[in-house]
């Protein structure tokens, strides 16, 4: 627990440093130690915010990353991005407005928050589903069309998801309902 | 020089197009959360595309690292306020719209 803490706050000191080096372009001894009292004043301001727990399965900084997936997944959710986009200009460029909006609920088995929170996200960013709401393993998304929803509702989203936090389980989602009227709300 | 050049037109010109289709999208979809999906989402594409566009016409510099920055930046911030305009809406009561499921067969335009 300690060690993960110690790691935790200085990966984010590696981090800040960098954005502040990239940023500045400036590299004296005076700019350079003006970054460093600044990241360790972010620090020490951002150590409470640690403490604050989100969620029952608020595993921040505890829980483990593959980092090779999780590169994986970056390059094929910007593919998942480029192509609903694509989509999503095509329906509302074209003269026909076919869209079919409904909604999702759905409950998934991932692991702890962050999963929860990547994969709400994800969901968001790529075009033509938003994610309205999540609320303990419950999640509620807009879906634009279905073609743009496919991803998600076949599960590979979520698999893949699951996959960083090395949770190899084959059904993430369950519970899959359509809402496609008012009166379903 | 020539070949950097034109990517980068290319790149920006297509982010254009992305952000364009996501203005149209705007005021051709019927309801507040469909328009979420073309005011927020299109743009994100769009932004990412011009601004690696930028980088491209910057070639290996200081500048074209702070443009990747933004970009990382702008895909980890689009979809939460995007989130949070959905959530919003939600919890003010405001009502998805959906297909008439018999009759009207065309969405229509507002």
């Amino acid at each position: 627990m300690q060690r993960r803490h110690i790691r935790f706050v200085l990966f984010q000191a590696v981090l800040l440093i960098g954005l502040w080096l990239i940023l500045s372009g400036v590299y004296d001894i005076f700019h350079i130690s003006m970054g460093i009292l600044s990241v360790l004043f972010v620090l020490l301001f951002n150590g409470s915010i640690r403490r604050v727990v989100l969620s029952p399965d608020d595993r921040r900084g505890e829980e483990r990353v593959r980092v090779g997936k999780f590169l994986l997944f970056c390059a094929w959710l910007l593919w998942e991005i480029i192509v609903s986009s694509v989509q999503v200009a095509a329906i509302v460029l074209r003269p026909k407005l076919r869209i079919a909006p409904h909604l999702l609920r759905f409950r998934t088995r991932l692991p702890n928050l962050t999963a929860k929170i990547i994969l709400g996200n994800s969901i968001t960013l790529t075009p033509g589903t938003v994610t309205i709401e999540i609320k303990n393993d419950e999640f509620f998304v807009h879906v634009l069309t279905r073609a743009t929803g496919a991803s998600l509702v076949d599960g590979t989203m979520p698999k893949k998801v699951a996959k960083i936090f090395g949770n190899e389980q084959p059904e993430i989602l369950y519970d899959m309902r359509h809402i496609e009227s008012t009166s379903e709300l | 020089m020539m070949i950097q050049e034109t990517v980068a037109v290319a790149l920006v010109l297509l982010g254009a197009i992305f952000m364009f289709a996501g203005s149209v999208g705007i005021v051709r979809l019927p309801d507040f959360f469909s328009r979420t999906h073309a005011a927020g989402k299109t743009d994100t594409l769009g932004i990412m595309l011009s601004l690696a566009g930028l980088a491209v016409y910057e070639g290996w510099s200081l500048n074209s690292l702070k443009l990747l920055v933004v970009i990382l930046f702008v895909a980890i911030v689009n979809p939460v306020s995007v989130h949070a305009l959905a959530k919003a809406a939600m919890e003010y009561g405001i009502k998805p719209w959906f297909r008439p499921e018999t009759g009207e067969t065309e969405a229509k335009e507002k």
